[in-house]
């Protein structure tokens, strides 16, 4: 199944952003996820080192979905920045309400585990940075 | 019906003592589980010790990785119970009904997670090492800098590879070299003398220079000429001193890897 196939009846709007703009920025509040479209995006984090490159997403990569999923859900505070890379980007934004809905249908114990899937993969970047941070 | 696995699955809880092992890294386990009491540990192992990577406590799941790859990968972390603990045991075929009936794009939103995460656990392996070789590369640095003969700041290694090199200003120009050692600080360049020439080599002068290591890792870095003399063996050469002015994060860990003992 294709990314606009999956997407079908998820896509909320599409937006574009030009090369370098910050599409999420580390530390602010967001409701929404991403899926991208066309183009790519690299995922930085702030550390003592300056800002660092986690990844590179490309076609078909979803990200922001940590403020829906994550153990702090609810308060919507991106972990990371993402930043269109190498020329321009084309996203659709997803429907958050809908996919926080797929997600509660869930039995508690998988929306548990996702969450923690979630969970281990922030603390784990958490821990690259410092690492990154003390390697120098 | 929100929850039928619940149901349809008895419950198993288990205890653990403070300090106990619940999961080892490396394991093929297949149970997740839940915390209901206590506080757990999330460990890495590396090198002689233990990286500590984050701690759950009541409600939190771990183990979680067993659903995804049902056993058939070892843990990537150990867990320890840090307190007392009690937890529930789930088994991953409960999920499996559950896990195939999920909305196609909640599952491949949750297949992304889990490949970014066995991604990061591998990064996380890759950078642990260097923070041991680091403190090697101190130690050694040290007891050099005890030493009469020299003053250097960062453990060298000798090598023996060729490199290209030109000014920061002149794009189009190429010199080359031989670089005979190397450290996280800079590096040793055997250069013909006809090289001198072509550009000036004064003391601070700033080079770009490009090779690829004996690990087959590349290196571009930039680094300014601190001492140029004459070869006493062979004539028609010069060694040059060059200490790095930047370091990419990329070449440094390469770097970091290479002079690893």
């Amino acid at each position: 199944m294709g990314i606009e196939e999956l997407l079908r009846g998820y896509v909320a709007k599409e937006e574009t952003y030009a090369d370098k703009a910050v599409i999420v920025e580390e530390g602010a509040k967001g409701i929404w996820a991403y899926a991208i479209l066309e183009g790519q995006a690299k995922v930085k984090r702030r550390t003592a080192r300056g800002m660092v490159t986690m990844d590179i997403l490309k076609k078909g990569a979803v990200f922001g979905e940590m403020v829906l999923f994550g153990k702090e859900k609810g308060q919507g505070i991106r972990s990371a920045s993402v930043i269109a890379a190498h020329g321009p980007v084309k996203l659709a934004v997803l429907d958050s309400h809908r996919l926080i809905q797929d997600y509660e249908a869930l039995s508690p114990r998988f929306q548990a585990i996702i969450s923690s899937t979630v969970g281990s993969l922030k603390a784990v970047t958490d821990k690259i940075c410092t690492l990154t941070l003390s390697s120098k | 019906m929100k929850n039928p696995t619940d149901k349809s699955y008895p419950l198993l809880r288990v205890e653990y003592d403070k300090g106990d092992l619940i999961m080892k890294e490396g394991d093929y386990g297949t149970s997740i589980y839940k915390i209901r009491r206590g506080k757990v540990g999330i460990f890495k192992r590396v090198g002689g010790g233990e990286l500590a990577i984050a701690e759950a406590t009541e409600g939190d799941v771990i183990g979680e990785t067993a659903l995804f790859h049902n056993g058939t990968r070892p843990r990537p972390m150990s867990a320890r119970a840090l307190e007392d603990c009690e937890l529930e045991v789930w088994h991953p075929s409960e999920f499996m009904k559950e896990y195939d009936k999920m909305p196609p794009l909640l599952k491949y939103i949750f297949h992304q997670t889990s490949i970014r995460l066995v991604r990061m656990n591998k990064v996380i392996e890759k950078i642990s090492p260097q923070e041991e070789k680091k403190e090697t590369a101190k130690a050694e640095s040290f007891s050099e800098k005890r030493g009469e003969a020299t003053q250097r700041l960062y453990y060298r290694k000798k090598l023996d590879v060729h490199c290209t090199y030109r000014p920061l200003n002149s794009p189009t120009a190429r010199l080359e070299g031989q670089i005979k050692d190397i450290s996280l600080g800079g590096l040793g360049v055997d250069i013909p003398a006809k090289n001198l020439g072509n550009s000036p080599h004064e003391q601070g002068k700033i080079f770009y220079v490009d090779t690829v290591l004996p690990n087959g890792k590349p290196l571009n870095v930039s680094a300014k000429i601190v001492r140029i003399e004459k070869d006493a063996q062979t004539a028609g050469r010069y060694w040059m001193g060059m200490e790095f002015t930047h370091l990419t994060d990329e070449d440094s860990k390469n770097l970091g890897f290479f002079l690893m003992p």
